[in-house]
């Protein structure tokens, strides 16, 4: 059973670090992944959200937080950390709150339970150079052009490579997320 | 926006921080022609990232172990920070002082220096301060628990019923200059040393009993397999299932546990040793784990204090005043830094007058001490 949000708030506000083994088993890892989706870097990503809690632990940040509120006060939280961590100058790499909005992690927050072990088990079944350039960049955090230079191809076709195993994976994982969600409403 | 197999190379782009700032304003321009175009980009954005997760939430790799390990190096950090500071203070007052003392003559001196006794400060759950100074009384926990302090001046409680539902804290923390003993919801029996911080539930719940010290502490543990007794003390935790043994952390980057007896489990997050009776652990707060360092020791030179004895084994001379100095609460300045390095034995009763053992150890080797107000200066 994980701990409830109300449980967590409760323990930290009680200075109990065991409000801090709750905070990292449920939320540790989401938050990891979603600072990732903006600074590209599991273990800067890592980095970011240890501090973040660490801060949240020695600041009593969490004090007058509502349990109803947590998950949202992380979530925005990690979210402005990992945007303020970036150099805005550089014209790429830079994905703006216009694209991510705070919200989405909503949705991913539905299905990350099974989310990983599918994803995993539909890699497996790409096609093989597919399959290849998908481990190399998100696995191995090569750059496209390396990938590129590697695999003998060129940009363009590594890229395209990728937006197509993007569509074979969502197609074989099926986890669309609306089509998801209707079926976990329509269980209640 | 041409077909769909170019919109999803634009769009997959612009999510992946690849595109130009000119070539993001087309695609936001885009997105604000229509509805649709809307539609369809939060369809798309919602694969990209979720496959995106999908296959990067494997690369995560810390554990809460770790999360602990830097928290507890920041706290390290911060403590050596603020003993060079307090050094660096304590250097140019006594400067000023000897500078002036040369001209005006003896000012202080007055005050007597006197072994420290029992003497320590309770906070309770909420956070009501009671000092501690050896006479009978009886409080009550917010949840009911009973907090007995004896004749003696032991400080037990008494777990109710209803005490169990809510974890509340109490922190013991005796001055420089104090001791302490307290006999723990579970009956295990803790002896704090001067300047010592021990923080711990009221009542043990969950699989594990758990304390926070700071400084040092001698433990009787009482016995009870299924609950392991865990002590967290800097960058260490040290799990035991019913012992004796002495755990100092007063060094701001080391913590020593010495086993009495029974058997005890130490770890600095991320390997744990063993420790046989007759053995000091050490974990240091070397960057980079430089792993805890087991030997053997003569056991009774660092369990003496809580029987009230001073007992020095060759020691380094400042390892030998800094424990005088917690005791009788006086500051130690050295006339010069060689004279830390010297290595004394020696023992005595902690009661009687610091001059006593002083003067033995300038029977026994070159240091020679000089006495003014609070402060003693080795030479």
């Amino acid at each position: 059973m994980p701990v409830s949000d109300a449980t967590i708030c409760l323990l930290m506000k009680q200075r109990d670090r065991k409000g801090m083994e709750g905070l990292y088993e449920v939320y540790y890892k989401p938050l990891v992944v979603w600072a990732d989706t903006f600074i590209h870097d599991v273990g800067l990503a890592e980095d970011l959200v240890q501090e973040f809690f660490i801060k949240l632990w020695e600041k009593g940040m969490l004090e007058g937080v509502e349990p109803e509120r947590l998950k949202n006060y992380l979530y925005v939280g990690v979210r402005n950390r990992a945007l303020n961590s970036l150099d805005k100058n550089d014209p790429l790499r830079w994905v703006g709150e216009k694209a991510i909005p705070t919200a989405v992690w909503e949705e991913y927050d539905e299905v990350k339970d099974q989310l990983e072990e599918r994803v995993r088990a539909a890699v497996e079944r790409l096609p093989e150079k597919s399959r290849e350039i998908v481990k190399c960049v998100y696995w191995e955090d090569m750059k496209y052009k390396e990938v590129a230079e590697r695999f003998g191809v060129s940009l363009a076709t590594v890229k395209t490579l990728l937006v197509n195993s993007l569509k074979a994976l969502r197609k074989d994982t099926s986890i669309r997320l609306d089509v998801l969600l209707f079926f976990l409403l329509k269980k209640k | 926006m041409m077909d769909n197999g170019k919109k999803n190379q634009v769009l997959f782009d612009y999510l992946s921080g690849l595109l130009s700032p000119e070539e993001m304003d087309g695609v936001e321009r885009w997105l604000e022609e229509c509805g649709e175009n809307r539609a369809y980009f939060a369809a798309f954005r919602q694969d990209f990232l979720s496959m995106r997760w999908g296959l990067r939430v494997g690369l995560v790799k810390g554990t809460f172990r770790e999360v602990e390990r830097r928290r507890r190096l920041r706290v390290f950090g911060r403590v050596l920070m603020r003993v060079a500071m307090v050094a660096c203070v304590l250097g140019a007052g006594l400067m000023l002082y000897v500078h002036r003392g040369s001209g005006a003559g003896d000012a202080a001196g007055t005050e007597e220096i006197v072994p420290g006794g029992m003497q320590a400060v309770l906070v309770l759950s909420s956070g009501k301060r009671v000092v501690l100074d050896g006479s009978e009384r009886q409080l009550t926990e917010a949840n009911g628990a009973a907090v007995y302090v004896d004749a003696e001046g032991a400080v037990r409680y008494a777990g109710s019923e209803a005490a169990k539902d809510e974890v509340l804290y109490n922190v013991m923390t005796t001055p420089r200059g104090g001791e302490y003993a307290i006999v723990l919801e579970d009956s295990t029996k803790v002896y704090l040393n001067a300047g010592t911080e021990l923080r711990y539930p009221v009542y043990f719940s969950g699989r594990r009993r758990e304390v926070y010290l700071k400084g040092e502490a001698y433990f009787e543990v009482a016995r009870n397999e299924e609950r392991p007794f865990v002590v967290h003390a800097g960058g260490a935790d040290v799990t035991v299932y019913g012992t004796c043994f002495n755990v100092d952390s007063y060094a701001p980057d080391r913590v020593e546990t010495v086993l009495v007896e029974g058997q005890v489990g130490m770890s600095d997050g991320l390997e744990e040793v063993r420790l046989a009776p007759g053995q000091k652990g050490t974990v240091t707060a070397a960057a980079g784990g430089s792993g805890i360092r087991v030997e053997e020791v003569d056991v009774y030179a660092y369990v003496a204090w809580k029987d009230g004895n001073f007992v020095f084994d060759d020691e380094r001379l400042e390892e030998i005043m800094e424990e005088l100095g917690r005791w009788y609460d006086v500051e130690v300045f050295y006339a010069r830094e060689g004279v830390k390095e010297e290595r004394l034995s020696g023992d005595m009763r902690r009661y009687k007058d610091v001059r006593s053992l002083l003067y033995y150890f300038e029977r026994i080797s070159e240091v020679r001490f000089e006495i003014k107000g609070r402060t003693i200066i080795v030479k």
